[in-house]
């Protein structure tokens, strides 16, 4: 009521101060006073009681403001643009932390949902088994309710989609609207999928007529009965293209039958907590359950299921390093504009000096500059909003454009548009960012005392020198950061690129489809004409770091750790693998999995150093636990003989240069447990992928879940680096050119403000190459402090990196000396047309003014 | 131009007590500017004067609470004047200023007689 009483009266501020006026002057007639004084002072106060006069003096300033950028456009135009692009980027990257890590899933209170698994004295998590689950629905202390999962992935209508085999409760515990048709229900227990809103519109283009049609999911006819809601696509990582039945595990993944003899513990459960228990009170809940048929459970671990990325430790330091690259840039844009506000307060110098003697307050200055500032930061925040959208969708096309092509099929990204926390996010930083950049001008330049400031002697102040140099420094160093950083990853790009892999991958192709078809996929595809070889193997090379296991060779009693494989007879003419001694597997060794053993060359050598390694026996202790089926695969015999020598390969992770040693038991296509079939095959690879498709749908219909050249599986390791590169590159290009640009600023301020020590100097006989020096000194200078802070920042930070992955190697001299140099260089051309300029000066004409 | 903290508008009254007498002046009938600080000088026989610089924005903060309502009207001797009128909300604050004051002079009493 009050405010809006006020805000009346400031509205109608003329109409009030004129009735005030006139009230006083009938006073006084009435009084009969003369009317000494005027007006003001009583307008003041009253106005002060109405609490208008600071939004009056409000009014006054931003005024004043605009009318000063009308007067310098470009100068506004140079902040807007500046703190605009730090703002986009660092929006940009907010919005994908946004998708990933704060948005929470369109389901029923998503943060009540928690992914639960226990864990024994080895350390190693459990998922359930279908009975426990059944258990845990019945056991109300810690959830209400709880709903079980099991990802796979499947190729439907030529495109690669995750795929979730689902408990019946799934979509109402989830509280999950339908688009179309039904939701899964408890009773569902045949071939029935619910298909993804987005997977209808894109893999299945829309068709109104899906809703009771049959689709192949790995060979396996479903008929769909609904289309989830647009707003829901999944709670995975990766968006959701179908959903199935529990009961259907078995037709669709290699696991084994859940509801088999064996009870295998393959289910992903994820509960809602009951209200009002703490997840800490639901834990302790929870271990007693699970102590009930898992004694050796020492304890459970609940992950807030709300969001694609639990926000956690582990989530935010994974964060936190890409955040910084980005917030680096924008206070590289802060300390440019504030150098450019500076400059221009300075040269205001005269202006605040008057305002100050005719009685301005301090604070009232500062709040004056401080509303420039923000000024200029709101149109910014509009301007970074743009930039963001732009670097967004020139991103994702960048991603689509160059990641391999065979991956392309499979990459899905979460919505990525903007909601009220990204537009939070842009207001705050606008508003941190005016008080950055405004702040430390304003209280600087107001810092001059009123005597000098009269006598306009505005030089005897050194601080804004001193201010000005450290936001150079400041500026270098970072822009030096983020240039070692880049040409750190670069070099570890060409590093990982460069190696050989002895593998000959060229024209060889992985092929995935489901276990139980992978023998007449086997047959069928070596009949296929051009058809140079083909193999099976548990693991296809170079997906990622390779699998170890403990072996005991004959002459010795402890275990030397290698890595292995379990592959058929053709594996090393697939890849070209060089057989060097003894021979490969024979077909029957295949197929019975037999007691033999291949070694590549670096394994002979660490496993018996000076003796032929062909006819030893090499010890296979069972591992100790029950390995995890999906991760381990084990031979099943105890000792095996060693028939043949082959060549080292680098079949894991680029980065593990020195990993060669590798060992290699027979398997075979069929053999439940092996992922891959590997064919070499000739011909132009659209062409190829398509008989090795049209060859597999004959067996059945969508029976492959990838078709991989292994060419493009190879780029994929090398992606991560290209990416990280461009990224990296990208911010120290755009803080390279804002440094630069900032030192010319500086530099062009300076020579200005010095044009009369210049002159002096330069009628004093002062030659033009020592007055260019003079000025490219300074620069260079800043320029090379703030280098060697940046060198030294990137050092104190780079364990954290090397770290965090492997393949980075932080200490290696080139980057620091390439940066240097570029630093430097930079420094002296961003000088040059200043210290040019300084040359030109006329010592006859600057001496002469004042 | 300077940014300045409230004046304090009436260092010879306890905070409040201006405000009071203006609605105890205009509890007996509306009145204007000039001739509520001519009945407080009248009736405190001259011990009580009050310039404008104190009754002006006193009067602006019993409208801003909407103690009193103002109008512009014509004096007895054709001239014209705001008016002010106390308003419901006026009146009840005068009744419990009018409590708050005597409780408070008490103790002053009780003070200098000790």
């Amino acid at each position: 009521m009050r405010i809006w009483k006020k805000l009346r009266t400031l509205w109608r501020q003329n109409r009030f101060e004129a009735d005030l006026a006139e009230e006083i002057r009938i006073h006084r007639e009435m009084s009969g006073q003369a009317a000494f004084g005027g007006t003001a002072l009583f307008l003041e106060q009253s106005r002060e009681v109405w609490g208008i006069a600071w939004l009056e003096s409000w009014k006054q300033d931003i005024r004043y403001a605009l009318r000063s950028f009308r007067r310098s456009p470009g100068f506004a135009l140079g902040v807007i643009g500046a703190i605009g692009l730090g703002i986009g980027l660092n929006t940009t990257m907010f919005t994908v932390f946004n998708a990933y890590a704060l948005r929470p899933f369109a389901v029923h209170d998503p943060y009540g949902l928690y992914e639960l698994s226990w864990y024994g004295k080895t350390g190693n998590g459990h998922w359930f088994t279908w009975d426990q689950f059944r258990d845990l629905r019945t056991y109300k202390a810690a959830f209400s309710d709880v709903m079980a999962t099991g990802n796979f992935g499947a190729q439907v209508n030529g495109r690669t989609l995750l795929g979730q085999t689902v408990s019946g409760n799934y979509f109402s515990m989830l509280g999950v609207g339908i688009a179309q048709g039904r939701p899964l229900l408890e009773e569902d227990n045949g071939a029935v999928a619910v298909v993804s809103y987005q997977a209808w519109r894109n893999t299945f283009g829309a068709d109104p007529a899906l809703v009771g049609r049959k689709i192949y999911i790995r060979g396996t006819p479903f008929e769909v009965v609904g289309i989830a809601s647009p707003a829901f696509s999944g709670m995975e990582g990766l968006p959701t293209g179908f959903w199935l039945p529990l009961r259907m595990s078995s037709l669709v993944t290699d696991r084994e039958d859940l509801f088999g003899p064996r009870h295998p513990e393959s289910l992903h459960i994820v509960g809602r907590l009951q209200p009002g228990v703490s997840p800490e009170a639901a834990k302790s809940a929870l271990l007693a359950w699970a102590r009930a048929f898992a004694p050796d459970a020492i304890g459970v671990t609940l992950v807030s299921r709300a969001t694609s990325v639990p926000l956690n430790r582990d989530a935010i330091l994974t964060f936190l390093p890409i955040f910084a690259a980005f917030a680096l840039v924008l206070m590289i844009a802060c300390a440019n504009v504030s150098n450019m506000m500076l400059a221009r307060a300075l040269a205001r110098q005269r202006e605040i000096a008057i305002r100050i003697s005719l009685g301005a307050g301090r604070a009232r200055l500062v709040r004056q500059l401080l509303t420039e500032s923000v000024l200029l930061a709101l149109p910014a925040a509009a301007a970074g909003f743009l930039i963001s959208e732009i670097t967004i969708e020139g991103a994702r096309r960048l991603l689509f454009a160059t990641v391999p092509d065979a991956f392309r099929r499979v990459l899905a990204l979460e919505d990525l548009s903007p909601d009220w926390r990204v537009f939070a996010f842009i207001l705050a930083a606008s508003v941190v960012t005016a008080v950055l950049f405004g702040l430390v001008p304003a209280i600087q330049t107001t810092r001059s005392r009123l005597v000098e400031a009269n006598r306009g002697d505005f030089s005897s102040d050194y601080r804004p020198a001193r201010l000005r140099n450290f936001l150079v420094v400041a500026q270098v160093a970072v822009c030096a950061l983020l240039l070692i950083c880049t040409a750190i990853v670069l070099r570890s790009q060409a590093r990982v690129t460069a190696q050989t892999t002895g593998l000959d991958i060229h024209a060889v192709w992985d092929v995935r489809a489901i276990s139980r078809y992978q023998a007449q996929v086997a047959t069928r595809l070596a009949a296929e004409p051009g058809v140079e070889a083909i193999a099976a193997a548990w693991r296809a090379p170079l997906y990622g770091s390779s699998r170890g296991i403990a072996v005991i060779p004959n002459n010795r009693s402890d275990s030397v750790v290698v890595s292995y494989n379990l592959v058929s007879s053709g594996y090393f003419s697939v890849f070209r693998i060089p057989v060097l001694r003894g021979r490969a597997f024979s077909d029957a060794e295949s197929e019975a999995e037999a007691p033999v053993v291949i070694v590549s060359e670096s394994a002979a050598r660490l496993l018996w150093p000076n003796e032929d390694a062909i006819g030893q026996s090499l010890g296979v202790p069972a591992p100790a636990t029950t390995p995890d089926r999906i991760f381990a695969r084990f031979p099943r015999f105890a000792s095996a003989r060693v028939v043949g020598l082959v060549g080292d390969t680098l079949s894991g992770l680029l980065e593990h240069s020195d990993f060669k040693s590798c060992i290699y038991f027979p398997t075979h296509a069929g053999i439940p447990g092996n992922d891959s079939i590997l064919v070499r095959m000739s011909g132009p690879q659209g062409a190829t992928r398509r008989r090795i498709e049209t060859a597999m749908d004959q067996i059945a219909p969508g029976l492959a879940d990838f078709i991989n050249p292994m060419d493009d599986v190879l780029a994929l390791q090398i992606y991560p680096f290209r990416v990280t590169g461009w990224v990296a590159g990208f911010l120290a290009g755009v803080a390279l050119l804002m440094t630069v640009s900032g030192i010319y600023g500086v530099m062009s301020y300076l020579v200005s403000q010095r044009r009369k020590e210049i002159g002096i100097r330069v009628a004093l006989g002062a030659s033009a190459w020592q007055v260019v020096r003079m000025v490219v000194r300074q620069s260079a200078w800043l320029a090379t402090i703030g280098a060697a802070l940046g060198a030294g920042l990137a050092l104190a930070i780079s364990p954290v990196f090397a770290h965090q992955l492997e393949a980075i190697q932080p200490y290696d001299w080139a980057p620091y000396v390439a940066t240097a140099l570029v630093v430097l260089i930079a420094a002296i051309a961003a000088s040059y047309a200043p210290a040019r300029r300084a040359v030109t000066i006329d010592p006859v004409r600057t001496l002469r003014c004042d | 131009m300077g940014l300045k903290k409230p004046v304090s508008h009436q260092a010879d009254f306890l905070p409040g007590t201006l405000e009071m007498l203006i609605l105890k002046t205009l509890s007996r009938g509306t009145n204007h500017g000039f001739g509520i600080a001519q009945h407080i000088q009248q009736v405190s026989q001259d011990a009580l004067r009050i310039g404008e610089g104190s009754l002006y924005p006193a009067l602006q903060r019993l409208l801003l609470n909407e103690f009193v309502e103002a109008e512009w009207d014509v004096t007895e001797n054709n001239r014209r004047a705001r008016y002010y009128r106390i308003t419901a909300r006026g009146r009840k604050h005068l009744e419990a200023e009018k409590k708050s004051f005597e409780f408070v002079l008490a103790g002053i009493a009780r003070v200098m007689e000790a």
